[in-house]
């Protein structure tokens, strides 16, 4: 098993590389002075020039991104050319509540399209499949701003439930979560959904039947193991759109988490903060991808076994 | 074989009596078994041989009645098991049947195993399920013995499916069918997907162990020479009929009279002691189910169809206590 | 060996009328897909009639403050906007930014990723492996991050927007084709024209294109709701097509001001984008479940 994660880590290696080359590339295309940004309109010429002397704007684009990758290797992001306060450190002070709605949205998908999934691909066919099938047309085809825009209006506007903006207290997350879990609910019972009638149709089903094994117990302890492992690849992958998506939900909601960072940084013209921004959450969606990995492999025996896990 | 004559209502174990299996998909309806008999006494194996969609796997579920649920469905016909109807029994009175009375053995032994279980829990699942007052350590001791009887250490029951050979995997489901020692075990083409020096120590733990347990069997297969190395009694099924059966003397007999299906099936075969340069296969295919020919069903593939043939459905012709043909050719 | 490269291809368009035939008639069974045809149809004609009847000038971007924020009338059919323009014009005026950037996006990341997966899976080997490790790195950037980085490069505009969610979306469709180029390409029919001499542009343009089409029509159609979503969430953020141009999602941010008393400011132009993905997606689950009915459960 050390030996499946220690492999894992060091696939991780080249992709962060290419992650970061091709993100510092991009970003780097932006137009815009530099020292003009961080000394203003009234600095002289020759101040400009000379802070955008010691930024190395100058250098070309290989050595600027060398330069770069040092400093990140030491964990210095850089500083924001708007405020002047370390990328590392605004970062660090918004994580915690992208980190929280992500999570909140990854526990509430789960623990809701899980079982459903299950009961519609039991009960295929049934009225509430049919309901749920038409429902999950509809979630998907909805943009998340929308949705949260209307569960703003219901539950916080209307009925004064929740708050609606900010991100002060726990309540504050409960429509921001919910909202980007709805959606990828749809997609994950219908995953759940397909991927047991997949797996019902199995041999090793029909072998549990004719052992007189009960129908509940072919469902949750032959079925669903089995059909949990594409769905898990699923969430995992969907991470990545948690945290695209956090920006349009923590917009939406007005929340100070890393996408509303980045989105400011975006507007200002804050090239180091965007970069970090970026950079920071595309590495934590890499981290989480390995994370899934590594959960595949304790869930699948054949993976564990492949690394040489318990024998016997 | 010799007391053939004395057989009484007691030694038969499980009687089939006209069963119809159809099968209902939203293309057409598609008629998998067409009025089947066969009679299996207590300790004998009973073989079941045809062509690939003859129905005898239809059959064999149909037994355990694990016919795909919603599209499967028996419209006529009893299956006795002990003088109960399996047919009319309620789902929990199946479940109880299957796995501890009549337990199945099917054709592929790569994906008959939850890949996620260890092999020690799905053997220990079969025991749990009939007898829920034992005890973990008693089950664990079943499980234990029921390895070493089909040759496995026992200390491998921690070991997951795919760290198994498809010998041994076989020899695991073979483990699992047996442990709660049923009456009655359908073996689905079991040595099929094995390769051949693996087929011959399963088919031989497997005859040893229905001595052993006094099981009686159904091989379901499609390979004459396993039928003569295990079988007691042999039914040919065509498209969803029995057209000959008998005792294993009476099938191999060439001597004596046979449905031209089995003459040809016989002939697919290399034979040592002809001269003949070329195999002789049976021409043609298997018709389509959904869609089966007027009159006896193999005329359009037989040498011997006659007008007759493809009008009428042939009656049963006896050759003989324990010969039955189903074809015109004898039935003047 | 020519008169059976004729034979070869005869067998082959005769299988592919076929095929298209039984898609057709699998789709046109399929309620749900006529339900889609017929949402598209009415959003296109919704689309025609803004292209045709409704002036930029006067009725999109013309402020009337005197009737802003008014409930749904006779007059204003979805009410006013805060400053007093017809909701419903701007939306009809507004589906153009949506279908244009939806199909385009699509149609290029297609034809970009088709082209990479096509060679990576055809030529396989050095070529592949470079090629797809090159298209993981690309998956690994969140799509929303990599249009958001994009645009903060490039600027805010439509072209720009475009080019932001093609690149989000061609690794996806690399990685489809490849693997769909790689089932075909065992076929007896490939190995065929190979053993005839045919070059590679011509067995990929005659043998694995026309056979990859299906899985790329329905990716197509899902792929283009897909984008529509992406690409209003990006017009909400002030990263795409920019007020008062009203493409739905900037409409969507223009009106969240007003949300507390005036909710239709973002109910309507909300239940365009959500009718119009509804209507692709319908499309292209029918289009899925005809072009191969096995994936249907």
């Amino acid at each position: 098993m050390h030996k499946f994660i220690l492999k894992r880590i060091l696939m991780m290696i080249p992709v962060l590389l290419g992650i970061s080359v091709i993100i510092y590339t991009i970003i780097s295309l932006t137009p815009g002075n530099p020292g003009r940004l961080i000394l203003g309109e009234r600095a002289s010429a020759e101040a400009v020039e000379a802070m955008n002397e010691s930024l190395g704007y100058y250098d070309p684009l290989p050595v600027k991104y060398f330069n770069y990758m040092k400093n990140l290797l030491r964990g210095d992001l850089g500083t924001s050319w708007r405020s002047g306060v370390s990328v590392i450190e605004s970062i660090g002070e918004r994580f915690p509540t992208t980190l929280l709605l992500a999570t909140m949205d990854i526990v509430l998908t789960a623990v809701m399209s899980i079982p459903l999934g299950v009961l519609v691909a039991v009960k295929k066919e049934s009225l509430l499949d049919n309901i749920m099938t038409v429902v999950a047309l509809v979630f998907t085809a909805m943009p998340s701003f929308w949705l949260g825009m209307l569960m703003m209006l219901v539950f916080a506007l209307s009925l004064n439930l929740l708050p609606a903006t900010g991100s002060e207290s726990f309540a504050h997350f409960i429509l921001p979560a919910l909202t980007m879990s709805l959606l990828s609910v749809a997609q994950i019972m219908r995953m759940t959904r397909s991927s047991m009638l997949e797996v019902i149709r199995q041999d090793y089903i029909r072998t549990a039947r004719a052992k007189g094994v009960s129908e509940q117990k072919i469902i949750w302890r032959h079925a669903v193991r089995n059909a949990l492992l594409p769905v898990i690849t699923t969430m995992g992958n969907n991470f990545g759109w948690t945290l695209g998506g956090s920006v349009i939900t923590e917009t939406v909601f007005g929340m100070s988490g890393i996408g509303t960072l980045l989105l400011t940084a975006v507007r200002s013209k804050d090239v180091p903060l965007v970069m970090g921004c970026v950079l920071f959450m595309s590495f934590t969606f890499s981290v989480v991808t390995l994370l899934v990995d590594i959960s595949y492999g304790i869930i699948d025996p054949r993976i564990k076994a492949e690394y040489g896990g318990r024998k016997g | 074989m010799a007391d053939e004559r004395n057989q009484t209502q007691e030694d038969i174990l499980l009687d089939i009596q006209d069963l119809h299996v159809k099968y209902n998909t939203s293309d057409a309806v598609c008629y998998a078994v067409n009025g089947l008999n066969i009679q299996v006494k207590r300790g004998e194996v009973f073989g079941l041989v045809g062509e690939t969609g003859a129905g005898k796997t239809t059959t064999a579920l149909s037994i355990l009645r694990l016919l795909p649920q919603r599209i499967g469905e028996i419209p006529q016909g009893k299956i006795l098991f002990e003088g109960q109807d399996v047919v009319q029994m309620s789902e929990d009175q199946m479940r109880e049947l299957r796995g501890s009375h009549i337990s199945m053995i099917f054709q592929d032994p790569m994906t008959s195993l939850n890949p996620v279980l260890t092999v020690g829990d799905q053997i220990a699942e079969a025991i749990e399920t009939h007898h829920q007052s034992m005890s973990k350590e008693e089950v664990q001791a079943k499980v234990d013995h029921v390895l070493k009887l089909v040759g496995i250490p026992p200390a491998r029951k921690y070991e997951y499916p795919h760290q198994f050979s498809g010998g041994m995997k076989q020899r695991v489901v073979i483990a699992m069918a047996l442990v709660c020692e049923p009456r009655l075990l359908i073996a689905d083409e079991p040595t099929t997907a094995l390769d051949v020096t693996v087929q011959n120590q399963v088919l031989d733990m497997m005859s040893n162990l229905k001595e052993e347990l006094n099981t009686s069997m159904i091989l379901i297969t499609h390979d004459l020479g396993i039928v003569c190395q295990m079988c007691d009694h042999v039914a040919i099924m065509y498209a969803g009929k029995v057209i000959e059966q008998g005792t294993v003397y009476d099938i191999f007999d060439q001597s004596k009279p046979h449905h031209p299906y089995t003459i040809g099936l016989f002939g697919s075969l290399p034979s040592l002691q002809s001269d003949s340069k070329r195999l002789k296969p049976v021409m043609g295919l298997m018709p389509d189910p959904t869609d089966l020919p007027p009159g006896c069903e193999f005329h359009p593939r037989c040498g011997s169809c006659t007008e007759t043939c493809k009008l009428k459905a042939p009656g049963v012709f006896q050759d003989g206590e324990t010969h039955m043909i189903r074809c015109h050719l004898f039935s003047k | 060996m020519l008169i059976r490269k004729e034979a070869n291809v005869e067998v082959e368009a005769h299988q592919s009328r076929g095929f298209w035939q039984d898609v057709g008639a699998r789709f046109w069974k399929n309620r749900m897909a006529r339900l889609g045809m017929l949402l598209l149809a009415l959003i296109v004609l919704g689309c025609l009639y803004g292209v045709f009847f409704i002036d930029y000038d006067t009725q999109v971007v013309e402020q009337n403050v005197s009737i802003k924020l008014q409930t749904p009338s006779l007059e204003h059919p979805f009410g006013t906007d805060g400053f007093g323009r017809d909701i419903l014009s701007r939306i009809l005026y507004g589906s153009r930014y949506s279908l244009l950037i939806g199909f385009t996006a699509t149609i290029a990341s297609l034809f970009i990723g088709g082209l990479i997966g096509c060679i990576a899976g055809y030529f396989g080997g050095k070529i592949d492996n470079i090629l797809m490790r090159f298209m993981d790195v690309f998956i690994a950037i969140p799509s929303t991050l990599m249009a958001i980085a994009v645009v903060s490069a490039l600027g805010a505009n439509m072209v720009n927007l475009i080019i932001a969610i093609t690149i989000g979306d061609v690794p996806g469709y690399a990685r489809v084709i490849r693997s769909a180029v790689l089932s075909i390409k065992d076929n007896e029919f490939v190995e065929a024209s190979v053993a005839v001499g045919g070059s590679h542009a011509h067995i990929i343009a005659t043998h694995i294109f026309p056979n990859t089409l299906a899985v790329l029509i329905v990716q197509a159609t899902l792929g283009v709701g897909y984008d529509i979503i992406a690409a209003s969430g990006l017009s909400y953020l002030g990263l795409g097509v920019m007020p008062p141009d009203p493409e739905w999602g900037a409409m969507l941010s223009e009106g969240q001001t007003h949300i507390r008393y005036s909710p239709h400011l973002v109910i309507f132009p909300g239940l365009a984008i959500v009718i119009t993905v509804l209507a692709l997606n319908l499309l292209g689950d029918a289009l899925r479940d005809a072009v191969d009915p096995t994936l249907k459960d």
